[in-house]
């Protein structure tokens, strides 16, 4: 399809008598950031690996901007820009010689595309300090300018806040955000903080033991997500005042013409149910969700949860 | 022997030249292989595409302009799609946040008209309606607001005034106020005057809108505000010793709409504090809140001197 | 190719490596002049000088410049992985062989230049030294023809090594390997000629000039003739597209 920029079909991996990687089909739509979630050592970077031609893939196809990634390197990833876990760098050169290098080596853009792409990480350009002197978060904003230094389509990020003090953490999320919305890029993130994804993806895998366990949008999973009581009826605005008057509900909300959404899961809804009836009104439904998304994924992940 | 050597020497200078060549050609044709594919995807309609070139490339120059039309473009294509998705989230907004508060006010009206209440009771339906009417005035009215700060049509009438003295001038309004809700109240503002480019109206707004914000969710006693200033920016920090956010929605409160799973229903609009936010950048500052739940959250804004 | 030549140079910009490497050549030239100003001219060891620099040229070759280029080429190769560099690279992407192949020319470029140092010094410390009867255009173009041998042969004998620079999980294997590599060359040469890449590259070098036959016949111990160059030097091609063909398929079935 069009629309997708990474598709994977029975990708595997196995190492050994361990299979890192078991059988699966990821789908990366455009324009949207998806994130891979799973706990330490679930596949998340073996996979990231093996659409990079880092690792050598074992059976299945990968395929990026609708190639197939073996046999086409040199036609995809001067379109992709990634961080695999932490990202390397020669430690005897300042932070623009390394980018000068690596924008040597891949070509650019633009004529100073090098001083531009540590203008948007926050990095001096010409600086005389050496890699090996950086900080961590410092070494985390190069990677990151190494990755959009030729302004990529397509960015495959492995863990980008790891090791990140809070504000570091919420600097990168922001910028990873911005990249998606006002320069529609395609992003590929992986973590293993539920609430790290829940923050920025569009859409959600959930990878286990090398098994991609689901994968959908989290528009569609938040709705599994929350604390409330689905009410259907047939007057809604007479349901209101009763539920306001009689009862003393103040938190809800209306959805269409015959949902309300009452976010105190407390209420006694046999009374409640009773009294929209002796009033004329009739309930089609009430329903209580009470799942939150951790619990969503713990019930996903076999209950052990992630993170 | 010595012409056979000179022709030697010359056949192999000459050799080396036509591989030189040879190379540079292999070079250029890949080049123009890749524009060309570089293109048909531009063509297509995939703006994110680059062509990437090295400094000492013949084509370099084409591949420039390449990327800056395709830059410019996609510029311009998601400055449309961002005001389309401001028009279609303000549509969200009415119909769903409109909703509740209208459809009950539609439930007190009703039964007002059909008799179901009379006397005192019928008063007080009315004057719930008014209040709700009310609430919808204000919520219609900043809803606009923000929209409008939202897709940057609103026009900022950027002067420079002395920040202390309008401060001043805005708290002076809210002691009446704080005194009648027996705030305790701590006022910090130093007693020199302090030049700074801005839109007091905006301002005023800010200061208004985080006021309102711990009237209404905080729950608190005590308030205290605090100017300082230094050469390049001021730091305005306010406050409160309510209940605090959790750090749950700490990172999504300046986040349209959003309120805390405490807080969903009739408090509040969930516009205020994302106003302050657009706002405040629209000044090129920044505002950041901390919490502890329970003790209190601090917002402190960054204010720069001149823009 | 060029162009990742030139960034391999980048690479090395403030590496302590690289001042170690020329300070360890500047004091064996320094030593070869102290000994051209110490002994008189009328010494059988000294009175030429062919003497001069066929002595700093068999200690480089044989002993100086194969460490100096397998500490080179490990460092090249395993810093990479050290520096997880090597993934940044594959991703841009550089196919393994050219990576292979820029690192191997970066190699052949710092023997050229090391080579290059050398020649020139000695040949500034024979006019300083003076009283080379034979210090004239003819020897110094020999002397010169010598450097160039050896400045392509060495690190063309040392493409084993870098295969196993290229396997490299640490310095010490290829370190260590070097030094094994280079035990015969300086013990017992003779019997390992049409082998050992390192002896094949001495008796190339016989065939240069009668000097350089005089210290090959020297430093092999022998009397009997020595293998033909072209077998030599076809023995030697042989060993280095073993070796380098060795190395890409490594690479190429590495995981980073």
């Amino acid at each position: 399809m069009d629309n997708l920029m990474i598709e994977t079909r029975q990708l595997t991996k196995v190492y050994g008598e361990q299979t890192a990687v078991n059988k699966v089909n990821m789908h990366v739509k455009k324009g949207r950031i998806y994130g891979l979630l799973g706990r330490n050592g679930a596949g998340k970077t073996t996979i990231m690996k093996m659409m990079l031609g880092l690792t050598s893939i074992h059976s299945g196809e990968a395929f990026v901007f609708g190639k197939n990634v073996k046999g086409n390197e040199k036609r995809i990833y001067p379109r992709i820009g990634a961080i695999i876990e932490t990202p390397g760098f020669y430690p005897n050169l300042t932070g623009t010689e390394n980018l000068e290098i690596f924008a040597k080596l891949r070509g650019t853009t633009k004529p100073n595309a090098v001083k531009e792409a540590l203008e948007v990480v926050g990095l001096p350009y010409k600086d005389k300090k050496i890699f090996s002197k950086y900080s961590l978060g410092m070494k985390q904003r190069l990677g990151i300018a190494n990755a959009i230094l030729h302004d990529p389509e397509l960015l495959i990020l492995d863990e980008p806040t790891n090791g990140l003090d809070p504000i570091g953490i919420a600097e990168v999320r922001k910028f990873i955000k911005d990249l998606c919305v006002e320069r529609g890029k395609t992003i590929l993130i992986s973590s293993h903080i539920l609430s790290e994804i829940a923050l920025l993806a569009d859409d959600i895998g959930i990878i286990h033991d090398g098994v991609l366990l689901e994968e959908n949008s989290l528009a569609e999973l938040q709705k599994k997500n929350g604390k409330y009581i689905l009410l259907q009826v047939s007057d809604t605005a007479k349901a209101a005042l009763i539920l306001e008057r009689k009862f003393c509900v103040e938190e809800y909300s209306i959805q269409d013409d015959h949902t309300l959404r009452l976010y105190d899961t407390t209420l006694d809804m046999a009374e409640v149910n009773k009294t929209l009836m002796l009033e004329n009104i009739s309930v089609i439904s009430s329903q209580l969700c009470n799942d939150t998304l951790e619990d969503y994924f713990k019930k996903v992940t076999g209950g052990e949860g992630i993170a | 022997m010595n012409w056979t050597l000179f022709f030697f020497f010359t056949t192999f200078l000459c050799l080396c030249l036509i591989v030189y060549l040879a190379t540079r050609l292999c070079r250029v044709k890949e080049q123009l292989f890749f524009i060309k594919e570089g293109l048909e995807d531009i063509k297509k309609g995939n703006l994110n595409r680059r062509v990437l070139t090295r400094k000492n490339d013949m084509t370099k120059e084409i591949c420039y302009s390449i990327n800056e039309i395709a830059i410019n473009d996609q510029a311009q294509v998601i400055r449309l799609r961002q005001s389309e998705q401001a028009y279609k989230r303000l549509m969200t907004s009415l119909s769903h946040d409109v909703k509740t508060p209208l459809t009950s006010l539609v439930g007190y009206l009703e039964a007002v008209q059909k008799k179901m209440v009379t006397g005192e009771e019928k008063d007080e339906y009315i004057n719930v309606a008014l209040d709700k009417a009310h609430y919808l005035k204000d919520f219609v009215e900043s809803l606009f607001e923000w929209v409008k700060l939202d897709a940057k049509e609103q026009v900022f009438q950027f002067e420079i005034c002395d920040l202390n003295e309008l401060s001043r001038n805005i708290l002076t309004d809210w002691i009446p106020m704080l005194e009648d809700k027996q705030f305790a109240y701590e006022i910090h503002i130093p007693e020199v005057e302090y030049n700074i480019t801005i839109d007091s109206n905006a301002y005023r707004r800010i200061l208004n809108n985080l006021f309102q914000n711990i009237f209404v969710h905080g729950e608190g006693n005590q308030i205290s505000i605090r100017i300082s200033e230094n050469e390049e920016q001021a730091t305005i920090i306010v406050w409160d010793n309510g209940k605090g956010i959790s750090a749950k929605d700490l990172p999504h409160i300046f986040e349209r709409l959003y309120q805390g799973d405490e807080s969903r229903g009739s408090k509040g609009n969930g516009l205020g504090l994302s106003i302050v936010q657009e706002l405040v950048s629209a000044h090129k500052g920044t505002i950041t809140a901390t919490s502890t739940p329970t003790t209190g959250t601090k917002f402190m804004i960054s204010l720069p001197k001149t823009l | 190719m060029w162009t990742m030549i030139q960034t391999e140079l980048l690479k090395l910009k403030r590496k302590k490596m690289m001042t170690g490497i020329f300070i360890l050549i500047t004091l064996l030239v320094v030593f070869a002049i102290e000994r051209a100003f110490s002994i008189s001219r009328s010494s059988r060891y000294m009175d030429s000088f062919g003497d001069l620099y066929t002595m700093t040229f068999k200690n480089l070759v044989t002993v100086f410049l194969p460490i100096v280029l397998g500490m080179f080429a490990t460092s090249l190769f395993f810093d990479e992985h050290k520096n997880d560099t090597i993934k940044e690279l594959l991703i841009i992407p550089i196919s393994r062989s050219r990576l292979y192949f820029s690192k191997v020319i970066t190699l052949f470029l710092l023997s050229l230049v090391l080579c290059l140092y050398t020649f020139l010094f000695t040949v500034a410390g024979g006019f300083l030294a003076g009283g080379f009867p034979d210090l004239n255009k003819q020897t110094i173009l020999q002397a010169f023809t010598l450097f160039a041998e050896g400045s392509a042969l060495v690190p063309l004998s040392m493409l084993p090594i870098v295969f196993l620079a290229v396997l490299g999980k640490s310095y010490l294997l290829p370190i260590g390997a070097t030094l094994l590599y280079l035990l015969p060359v300086i013990l017992l040469p003779a019997p390992f000629m049409g082998i050992h890449p390192l002896v094949n590259a001495l008796c190339i070098y016989s065939f240069s000039s009668p000097t350089a036959a005089d210290m090959v016949y020297g430093l092999l111990r022998v009397a009997e003739a020595i293998p033909n160059y072209k077998v030599c030097l076809l023995n030697m091609g042989i060993v280095g597209v073993i070796f380098s063909t060795a190395s890409i398929i490594a690479l190429k079935k590495q995981d980073i």
